[in-house]
């Protein structure tokens, strides 16, 4: 993974449980006390390890981590200067879902190694649709969890959302979502 | 649509159309300078540009140089062209005109350089779509702007890295050079004192022998002020070297600062005036009276030396977090700095302030030994000192002491009897003169005294069947040293009272004073009083 990611989970840390315990999220994952680069590529086993000392240090299930981290990404990749490319992406939220991939081959072009998720949108209609997330890794569909949390937010909408998960006609996540806006609230 | 749209073959409409898709900010100029077709775009971005509307009213061009309207645009047909969108400041396009009988067609798009103006400019990234390379273009130079971002971050903590290296192997490099002038000046001192313990004694003999009304009795007065001067040299040497001893204890700083300002006021003269400020959460330090006290006196006086026009001299007290001085940690603090208004430093005087025997001043008003007095007695606590200076900007000497170190324990002092007349004593010391001395002092007191020149004729002595209440020795002596003739001593005749003497000694225990009870340390040179006084002290247990 690019080191973006890796920057995003210790931007988290520090912002919400304080230098010190990034430090001891950083040595239990046996990594040294150097700045990971966003542009550089890194092995997928140091996030891995990254998350599974957080669980260790913050007492937390891998789960809520990934979840809490793809809520931070949205904020963090917009300070990062990407808020453009995310308000850019879509005005309302089936529209930003649909141009996900689209997104991502945007970014392809800046990060030629990228290996990024795909999503397919389905069974639309005013209020609900059915989002289908492919990924070359396991284990993330709560960070995707964490991230279409975020977007309640950018959209001001609240969305209930059912994940699943299909082994048919390839293994995949499928998320089940109903919106309704804030303000009909 | 147009008349003359309406009069052109099918096939030029359908690339219009395909035109306005493709080219959401295109437009189509005819003769007469009046848009005939625009992107479908423009409708929502900015209506004005609609067919109809003049070209030269809509749009100046900035590029190629020196082409000021259509007309000349015409003749670049295909070069690179930059307009600007008249009533919409930041907006521009770049693209060509490619022309078509008497209809020029503008292919190109919004030109922007970062993603960050999108928003600025009324934009979004789908306006620029997947053929404009453009719109990858900018997320390539976020890319780009981030991996920057990280190297500025990199380059910052590579450069603060540097800086704490650097000023660490500074410091190292001057505790080695304190270290090695400590050596020296200790061995100076040691001889040295011993001489003036010869002198000051002798002269304080004669002065028992004097009547007052003798001219005699003033000059050896004379000698005994001139010997305490030259003590004082000597103690500033060893303090520098941090060889003195200190007494640790817990300070109350409102009570040292209140002294310190009762000491100094009367030597600031009138021109310059002295403010205290202490932050009221603080109420302690751990440290040696003493050497606080000679510490802030000496940079208030340095301080007065500094504005000879007069000025103001600030110490402020507070508390502060910084690295730890080994380099490992965080510690807490008490800030104290003492600041002047003075002529300030050039970046030469500020490098060597602290150097043993570097002075600004004239010949004969100082030695130079103040600051780095000042320097070894703060390393001695424990802490640190910085200077920061420019010329004409003043001064300022920021110490920081550490907050919470346990105090040491000092053995609380006996009381001070009567002496027991008629006690045995045994004297050693490898100085002949310093012996004879302090053996007519002993006799002169009523203690029977034998002598020995070093610590195997001492042994000598008691292993012939002498005994003593008191064993009074020199520590640094050829062959084995005071401590090693007193434990000898202790181990084959029990716990003898011992009174250790010297002019230097590098033993830290006797420095700091941590004794068992039966033992004192008495620093060369000392008045006869202060060996009465220790002796009767030692005896009276």
């Amino acid at each position: 993974m690019y080191g973006l990611i890796n920057k995003a989970v210790e931007g988290l840390v520090r912002q919400r449980f304080g230098d010190a315990m990034w430090h001891r999220i950083r040595s239990g994952a046996n990594l040294p006390d150097e700045p990971f680069l966003s542009m550089e590529q890194y092995p997928d086993e140091t996030t891995y390890a990254l998350v599974g000392s957080a669980t260790k240090e913050l007492g937390a299930s891998s789960e809520d981590i990934l979840k809490e981290f793809g809520r931070f990404w949205m904020t963090y990749t917009a300070e990062l200067g990407y808020g453009e490319l995310l308000r850019s992406s879509g005005r309302t939220l089936p529209e930003f879902l649909k141009n996900l991939d689209a997104l991502h081959t945007r970014v392809q072009m800046a990060m030629n190694h990228l290996r990024p998720p795909s999503f397919a949108v389905t069974d639309e209609t005013a209020d609900s649709l059915v989002l289908h997330y492919h990924s070359e890794r396991a284990g993330l569909a709560p960070l995707v969890i964490g991230i279409l949390e975020a977007l309640q937010e950018r959209f001001d909408v609240n969305i209930e959302i059912r994940h699943e998960r299909r082994t048919e006609p390839r293994p995949h996540d499928v998320f089940r979502l109903r919106w309704r806006a804030r303000s009909a609230a | 649509m147009s008349e003359s749209q309406a009069n052109q073959p099918v096939g030029w409409q359908l690339e219009a159309a395909l035109l306005r898709r493709l080219f959401p900010f295109g437009f189509s100029v005819d003769a007469g300078g009046k848009l005939v077709a625009a992107g479908e775009r423009w409708s929502s971005f900015a209506p004005q540009v609609a067919p109809g509307a003049s070209f030269d009213a809509l749009f100046v061009p900035l590029r190629p140089i020196g082409v000021t309207g259509l007309a000349g645009l015409r003749d670049v047909q295909g070069e690179a062209v930059l307009l600007k969108l008249a009533g919409r400041p930041g907006f521009e396009l770049r693209g060509q005109f490619v022309g078509e009988g008497a209809v020029l067609h503008f292919v190109g798009g919004p030109w922007i350089a970062n993603l960050g103006s999108l928003s600025a400019l009324g934009l979004e990234l789908r306006d620029f779509p997947p053929h404009d390379s453009r719109g990858d273009l900018l997320v390539l130079l976020q890319a780009q702007e981030t991996s920057l971002a990280d190297m500025r971050a990199l380059a910052n903590s590579l450069r603060e890295k540097i800086a704490a290296q650097t000023q660490l192997e500074a410091q190292l490099q001057q505790i080695q050079k304190m270290e090695l002038v400590g050596r020296f000046a200790g061995g100076m001192a040691h001889n040295f004192n011993n001489i003036l313990m010869a002198i000051q004694g002798y002269a304080e003999l004669s002065l028992t022998r004097l009547d007052a009304s003798d001219p005699v009795h003033g000059w050896v007065q004379q000698i005994c002020t001139a010997t305490e001067h030259a003590a004082s040299l000597t103690h500033g040497l060893l303090t520098m070297s941090r060889q003195n001893r200190l007494k640790l204890e817990t300070l109350d700083l409102a009570r040292e600062l209140r002294e310190v300002e009762k000491l100094v006021s009367p030597l600031l003269g009138k021109r310059v005036s002295l403010e205290v400020r202490m932050d009221p959460s603080l109420s302690s330090v751990h440290g040696d009276s003493s050497s606080l006290k000679q510490i802030l006196m000496n940079l208030v006086l340095n301080a007065r030396d500094a504005m000879p026009g007069g000025g103001t001299v600030t110490i402020a007290v507070q508390p502060a977090t910084g690295p730890a001085p080994s380099g490992s940690g965080m510690l807490e603090f008490v800030e104290i700095t003492v600041a002047d208004t003075g002529v300030g430093m050039d970046a030469s005087t500020k490098a060597n302030i602290f150097e043993p025997f570097f002075t600004t001043k004239e010949v004969g008003k100082g030695v130079g030994l103040g600051l780095s007095t000042v320097y070894g007695l703060v390393q001695q606590l424990g802490g640190t000192i910085s200077v920061e200076s420019e010329l004409g900007s003043g001064a300022t000497f920021r110490i920081r002491l550490p907050h919470f170190a346990k105090p040491a324990t000092t053995p609380a002092p006996a009381p001070a009897t009567s002496a027991p007349t008629g006690a045995r004593i045994l004297l050693v010391d490898d100085e002949l003169q310093v012996r004879k001395l302090l053996e007519a002092l002993l006799r002169r007191d009523g203690y029977e005294v034998s002598t020995a020149a070093n610590a195997e004729e001492a042994l000598a002595l008691l292993e012939a069947g002498e005994r003593f209440e008191l064993l009074l020795t020199d520590v640094l002596m050829p062959g084995l040293s005071g401590p090693e003739l007193s434990e000898r001593v202790d181990a084959r005749h029990g716990a003898l009272p011992t009174l250790f003497i010297s002019g230097h000694t590098d033993n830290a225990r006797l420095r700091r004073g941590e004794l068992p009870p039966h033992q004192r340390f008495l620093a060369k040179p000392f008045t006869p009083a202060d060996l009465a006084r220790t002796l009767r002290e030692l005896l009276a247990r």
